[in-house]
């Protein structure tokens, strides 16, 4: 079954309309990467996806495993398996790293009609991963995103992805900010999350992050639609041209 | 823990207690109550709580005798003549500070005074004092060098309490102070705190708060030597139809002290939350140091919230700042969680006690976690 059906979907922020008639499909085992000059609609697409509010779908249809993703709130998308890595991770002093992971997973557990998740194997199994991203375990302890750097923030986002594994991720620029060690770590982080069941949409401007997480689809947006779709190559090509012989 | 004793021999009363009755009964009989308008800022009516006339009852005295070497004593002697008679030199400082109470908050307080009392006259030592809040106003002077923890509690049967407690640090002297004002829908707390730090002081004080319908806190702290350190933690949650009135005065009367105030509060629907912090710098204290922080955070629409805080200077070369907010939990802490599929409710719950956990802290903090989460939770269930 395809996992993601976008259809001729229209979009707007503050009543401006950003999305245009985009269409993008995903099926499972699939790494979609959506690159495209500032102001194209990258970012509104993701937050569209994940029911952010203040973006709303004017017409078009999404369904995700056969559901219309409309229909359902933000927290709902989440529980059915969509998970958006944020372009710029919020920070709750207050609320630990682990709190907020715990309750993410209790979440996903009721929804799933499972027990509740033993917290011992989740403060061990978050702690690996940590280490595995190259992240201090201690931050943990810490509020949510609590004076982590730019990276850490990333890694953090990474981190959460593979602990609630969802169907879909959503990896908003994800590799913006980040020196080329943290990127090559981020990226082993989404190649290790990957497998045949689950997708994943890379939303990014630069081709570098593609060197080491391999797109099976490059689509380019502009206007708020997507103009040329291609394979890898096509990544390689707008390193090398730019994007103005596309929106042109 | 050192166990307070009742001093039943009236003969042994110190002379500070037999003379300071009449003045502070005529200073008390001079003040009227003050009218809300009157009041510096946003006071509530104190005319209900007024109290009646109060005599000394000598019977009445609870002493907490002087601990020996450095270990917190256990034993319930009475106290000796020696110890007496430093009492009497100890208290001469605190006699014009009761009769000259600087708010109509601590007059009403201290018409209650000489009740009951208990005194730590010091000595290099480390004690635990557990204080059950009461009508009754206790004093405390830490002598040089000494450390205390002072927990004090309030428990949600208390229906009317009228509180004061003062506390004198000697140079070097330090105070651990949590205060749990845990009371009940039925709870009215007028409570006073004063403290007076010399140099090299330290005091901590955790205060937290909620449940109660009515509580007004006034605090004064006076850092009158070099060197004094004050910090104070304060998480307030006040629920649906709740008053909190909190008011804070911190005095730099000496070069080099430092303060650090940090407040958290939240609002449930249709509480009234009043705060006023005030800093005021005197002349002659340069190397002052000191900073102000309240946040509020409105669970509803229909809270009211009214912050004040407030520098005064008179001295060059100081580090202050000052600083209020005022706000709804953030829409993008709460899609942050929707992000991960937890709902709303729950967003807000963990929100809610996030911003209170910050400024949980001290001796207590894990006791009143518990029970400011507990409320955080009940006030976000939808009604």
């Amino acid at each position: 079954m395809t996992l993601l059906a976008v259809k001729d979907l229209h979009a707007q922020v503050d009543e401006q309309s950003i999305l245009q008639g985009l269409s993008l499909t995903v099926n499972p085992g699939e790494v979609h990467a959506i690159m495209g000059p500032n102001g194209s609609g990258k970012s509104t697409l993701a937050n569209v996806l994940s029911g952010r509010p203040g973006y709303s779908v004017t017409s078009g249809t999404i369904e995700f495993n056969g559901t219309d993703l409309c229909e359902m709130e933000a927290h709902e998308r989440a529980l059915a398996g969509i998970f958006l890595a944020f372009q710029y991770p919020v920070e709750i002093p207050g609320v630990s790293n682990m709190e907020f992971l715990k309750a993410s997973l209790e979440a996903k557990a009721k929804h799933a009609d499972q027990p509740q998740p033993n917290t011992a194997k989740v403060i061990k199994q978050a702690r690996e991963l940590a280490k595995s991203l190259d992240l201090n375990p201690e931050f943990l302890k810490r509020g949510v995103n609590e004076g982590f750097s730019g990276g850490e923030k990333k890694r953090n986002e990474i981190l959460q992805m593979l602990m609630l594994d969802p169907a879909l991720a959503l990896l908003d620029e994800t590799d913006s900010g980040l020196d080329i060690d943290a990127l090559q770590v981020v990226a082993q982080g989404v190649n290790e999350f990957r497998n045949s069941n689950n997708g994943v949409v890379l939303v990014t401007h630069y081709q570098r992050l593609l060197d080491y997480i391999q797109p099976d689809y490059v689509h380019v947006l502009a206007d708020g639609k997507i103009v040329r779709s291609g394979d890898k190559s096509l990544a390689l090509e707008l390193e090398d041209k730019g994007y103005a012989w596309l929106t042109q | 823990m050192v166990d307070p004793i009742v001093l039943a021999d009236s003969a042994r009363v110190p002379n500070w207690l037999t003379k300071t009755p009449g003045d502070l009964q005529s200073s008390i009989a001079a003040a009227s109550v003050t009218r809300i308008q009157a009041e510096r800022w946003k006071y509530l009516s104190l005319a209900k709580a007024w109290p009646s006339q109060n005599t000394l009852s000598p019977s009445d005295l609870i002493f907490v005798p002087p601990p020996s070497g450095t270990a917190a004593s256990t034993s319930t002697h009475r106290p000796n003549e020696t110890a007496l008679e430093a009492l009497d030199s100890d208290v001469d400082i605190l006699s014009p500070r009761l009769a000259n109470a600087p708010d109509a908050i601590a007059r009403l307080c201290n018409a209650d005074f000489i009740n009951k009392t208990y005194v730590q006259p010091g000595g290099h030592a480390t004690v635990s004092l557990l204080r059950q809040a009461h009508q009754a106003p206790t004093i405390i002077i830490l002598g040089e060098g000494s450390t205390l923890e002072l927990n004090e509690t309030v428990s949600p049967e208390v229906t009317h309490l009228q509180d004061d407690v003062w506390l004198i640090l000697r140079k070097g002297a330090k105070v651990v102070h949590s205060r749990s004002n845990f009371g009940g829908s039925n709870s009215h707390l007028y409570r006073f705190l004063s403290v007076t730090l010399e140099a090299k002081a330290s005091y901590q004080l955790h205060n937290h708060s909620c449940g109660c319908e009515l509580h007004r806190q006034d605090i004064h702290i006076d850092l009158s030597g070099s060197g004094a350190h004050v910090d104070i933690q304060g998480a307030n949650l006040v629920p649906a139809a709740s008053h909190l009135d909190q008011h804070i005065v911190m005095t730099h009367a000496h070069a080099d002290s430092q303060s650090n105030q940090r407040v958290h509060t939240i609002a449930g629907a249709g509480s009234k939350v009043t705060f006023n912090g005030r800093i005021l710098i005197k002349k002659g204290c340069p190397g002052v140091e000191a900073h102000l922080n309240n946040r509020n955070l409105s669970l509803s629409d229909v809270a009211t919230i009214n912050t004040k805080p407030e520098l005064e200077i008179y001295t060059d070369d100081v580090a202050c700042s000052h600083g209020a907010t005022i706000g709804k939990l953030d829409e993008s802490h709460l899609f942050y969680f929707a992000s991960r599929g937890v709902d709303e409710l729950t967003a807000k719950r963990l929100l809610a006690q996030g911003f209170l956990a910050t400024c949980v802290s001290g001796p207590m903090a894990q006791q009143a976690q518990v029970v400011l989460s507990d409320l955080a939770a009940a006030e976000n269930q939808p009604s």
